[in-house]
């Protein structure tokens, strides 16, 4: 049994009186100790995808299944990460990294070593006592993972978790995440526009069409462990690539075609 | 460099001092504007026969007592609207239809049900209070962050730690907006209060004065009440800093 | 059928006041000396209409709080602009609205009446020192907020300093602007009401005064509502006007804006 089943679902919005769709029967099975990136076209839904299987929008039609059992409301064990502005503002760094250990029912001071011991390791042990607002955005980030690593959720979801920052930013952000998403190798659900983080982060690759999002193709990612920056130099990364943005660029088309209409 | 910024700032209101002061004592202007010099003198002399403090305790005891039930009802009941949509479906047309109307109005209403002086005054304050601040209170909560609130969940809190712990939080720069309009009003309202029906306070001591055609007490009383409310917003700005910590980060007001 | 039961939903909390009030009369729960049945303030509202008082009142209140708003407005929108656009001249005005915006202005009513008088004159001084100040410190943020990219953007097409300040500072300032005199409207019939009850013998604050100094208290509350409708209908003509002018950009709701 898969850990994650999404069975045929389907996502409408109303607008102006006329119901969109926005996901279209979707299934999908992803296992225990995937990396899984989501790329697709602008307005294809894959962010209310994750927001689905996070718990905070609710499917019009289908089944999504968590180790068997059907989806509920917000839950520790579906972690989640946005893009930006998810940190409490009113509270310092290590504060916010406590939140979710308090949640979990942790000592006071079990949950400031824990959180340090994160801070750690995303780098950010010296910035603890600092509020968000003076943080630069990529190191905001850093602070969300933070958080999410000591959520401990059985599953991470993460909707463009470096969209808002620069390229170099971004790819140093890449090559971090990977490394620590190797030591634990819990599932995640990655979704991003950028083709070459999707590749870099995942396992498999998984491309939704234009709207309303269906799976129009499902690629793994046929390469070992090792996830160091010459991997993207690589001819088997270059050749994904190249596949995946031919197909990608047909649905990009189609929803620029769409939304001219 | 600071030097000159601040002899900048000064210059204006210095200047116009002096030349209230030289006016007054060349004879130019009407008596009834007193001079710096002798309002000075009169505060001192109020203050040492213990009528300005006795009046200024008052007053500010009325202003506070006020602004503290109208800003209290304003802030619960502003955050439960904000919440629930049946009460805001049942406040609402309540509230936009008293707003516009000066709540000084019900002041000759209000002696008749609390009777005289103090007990009138304190409720007409509470009632000229609750509308600012209930009103931002209560679209405080429906423009948090819909990201904090699903954070929250995600992180395992149940609805009412999300309720305390990350909207009430998010939504306390909007609150104190409000209420710092809202002890502005108090001192307002209680200032209009004193004059019309009062028999104590500063704006008794300001009526008082005017009567006794002693023009420089009745400066002390103006000045007394420009004193206690701009003093109260420094009070109430300072506890904005502290509760708002990493949220005032970059927002430092220069105006407003 | 769905948009009146819209309506309904909206409003009912005001008709279920009403007849609660009407219930405390009847049944006697309340004195009525206090509380006038609504029949009572029916009459008295459409009656003082009718033979005019009210409307001449009513007159006399919104045109000392329209005089008083309007040199405020004419005053402080350019004051607040030179305030933006030249330093010293912020600098030297900056303690003045930034010390006095707590300061009751009303503590200086007595010096008023004594310089004004207790007419028209006084009141309308009133209004407009009411009302200066938030006009000025919001078109005053809303001037320094425009982005410099809108201005480079015009300098870098060649456009002059005096066609930089009408066509793009501006535009560009006017919502602000009229987000600050929206504030200031209510505040100006506020100010005038309460000097009128104050002291004076024409005005809405008077009529309410000598009539609760009468005990007659449905006449009170006739005055009362009147204020109200004015306030709100000056409200709504202010916002038709900045429809008119302000084409761009939808307005908030009311009370965003604190």
């Amino acid at each position: 049994m898969a850990l994650l089943e999404v069975r045929e679902l389907s996502k409408a919005f109303e607008s102006n009186g006329q119901a969109v769709a926005a996901i279209d029967r979707l299934s999908l099975d992803i296992d225990d100790r995937e990396f899984v990136s989501i790329v697709g076209p602008s307005g294809c839904g894959k962010s209310t995808f994750l927001h689905i299987i996070g718990g905070f929008e609710k499917l019009t039609a289908g089944e999504v299944r968590l180790a068997g059992r059907p989806l509920s409301a917000p839950s520790p064990d579906r972690g989640m990460m946005f893009q930006d502005l998810s940190l409490f503002p009113w509270l310092t760094v290590i504060e916010n990294v406590c939140w979710p250990l308090e949640m979990r029912g942790l000592g006071k001071s079990e949950r400031l070593a824990r959180a340090q011991s994160i801070l750690e390791l995303v780098h950010l042990g010296r910035f603890a006592t600092l509020y968000p607002a003076q943080l630069s955005g990529g190191m905001r980030q850093r602070v969300a993972l933070a958080r999410l690593i000591a959520l401990d959720s059985k599953i991470l979801l993460m909707d463009e978790p470096f969209g808002a920052l620069d390229a170099q930013t971004r790819e140093l952000l890449q090559e971090e995440l990977q490394l620590i998403w190797r030591r634990d190798r819990k599932t995640a659900l990655f979704v991003t526009h950028d083709i070459d983080e999707a590749i870099y982060l995942g396992t498999r690759v998984i491309l939704f069409s234009a709207r309303p999002g269906r799976i129009k193709a499902d690629i793994a990612v046929p390469v070992g462990a090792d996830r160091s920056p010459e991997f993207r130099k690589s001819p088997e990364y270059n050749a994904l690539r190249i596949e995946i943005w031919d197909l990608l660029r047909e649905e990009v088309l189609k929803a620029r075609a769409e939304q001219e209409a | 460099m600071n030097a000159r910024l601040a002899l900048e700032k000064l210059i204006v209101p210095i200047g116009l001092l002096l030349l209230w002061e030289a006016t007054q004592r060349a004879g130019v202007l009407p008596t009834y504007l007193s001079s710096p010099s002798s309002i000075v003198a009169a505060l001192v002399e109020l203050t040492e026969s213990g009528e300005l403090p006795a009046a200024m305790a008052l007053s500010l005891m009325r202003a506070y007592a006020g602004f503290f039930i109208g800003a209290g009802l304003g802030v619960v009941l502003g955050l439960i609207a904000g919440l629930s949509q049946g009460v805001r479906e049942f406040i609402d047309p309540l509230v936009s239809f008293l707003y516009p109307i000066p709540k000084i109005t019900f002041l000759l209403i209000f002696l008749l049900i609390f009777g005289l002086g103090t007990p009138s005054q304190i409720a007409l304050v509470a009632l000229a209070v609750f509308f600012p601040v209930f009103i931002p209170s209560r679209y405080a909560v429906q423009s948090v962050n819909q990201l904090y609130v699903w954070s929250g969940q995600n992180m395992g809190a149940p609805p009412m730690t999300v309720f305390f712990r990350v909207i009430v939080p998010a939504a306390a720069p909007v609150l104190f907006a409000g209420l710092r309009v809202g002890l502005a009003h108090s001192f307002v309202v209680l200032f209009a209060s004193e004059l019309i029906g009062g028999r104590s306070g500063l704006g008794f001591l300001i009526v008082d004065g005017e009567e006794a055609v002693r023009f420089d007490i009745m400066f002390v009383g103006i000045v007394g009440f420009a004193l206690i409310g701009f003093a109260s917003d420094r009070v109430l700005m300072a506890l904005r800093r502290s509760a708002l910590r990493g949220q005032a980060i970059g927002t430092e007001e220069q105006l407003v | 059928m769905a948009a009146a039961l819209r309506f309904v939903r909206k409003w009912y909390s005001i008709p279920l006041l009403l007849l609660a009030w009407e219930i405390c009369v009847s049944t006697g729960a309340i004195e009525s000396r206090l509380l006038p049945g609504l029949g009572a303030v029916w009459a008295a509202l459409s009656g003082e209409i009718a033979n005019g008082v009210l409307v001449q009142h009513a007159a006399v209140t919104v045109g000392r709080a329209l005089a008083g708003f309007a040199l405020a407005a004419v005053v402080g929108v350019p004051l607040a602009a030179a305030m933006s656009r030249m330093p010293l001249f912020g600098r030297m005005f900056e303690p003045m609205f930034f010390f006095g915006y707590p300061v009751p202005k009303i503590a200086l009513f007595p010096v008023f009446t004594f310089i004004f008088g207790i007419g028209s004159l006084s009141k309308t001084a009133f209004a407009f020192i009411e009302c200066l100040y938030p006009i000025v410190v919001t078109s005053y943020l809303g001037i320094k907020g425009i982005r410099s990219r809108l201005l480079w953007t015009a300098q870098n097409m060649g456009a002059d300093e005096i066609t930089i300040l009408r066509r793009v500072m501006l535009p560009a300032a006017l919502p602000s602007i009229f987000a600050g005199l929206r504030i200031a409207l209510p505040l100006a019939v506020v100010v005038v009401v309460v000097t009128e009850m104050i002291g004076d013998n024409q005005g809405l604050g008077y009529y309410v005064t000598i009539w609760s100094t009468r005990f007659r208290f449905a006449n009170v509350y006739a005055g009362i509502i009147t204020i109200g409708i004015c306030g709100f209908v000056l409200d709504q003509l202010l916002g038709l006007f900045r429809s008119a002018v302000v084409k761009w950009e939808k307005d908030q709701p009311r009370f965003t804006r604190v």
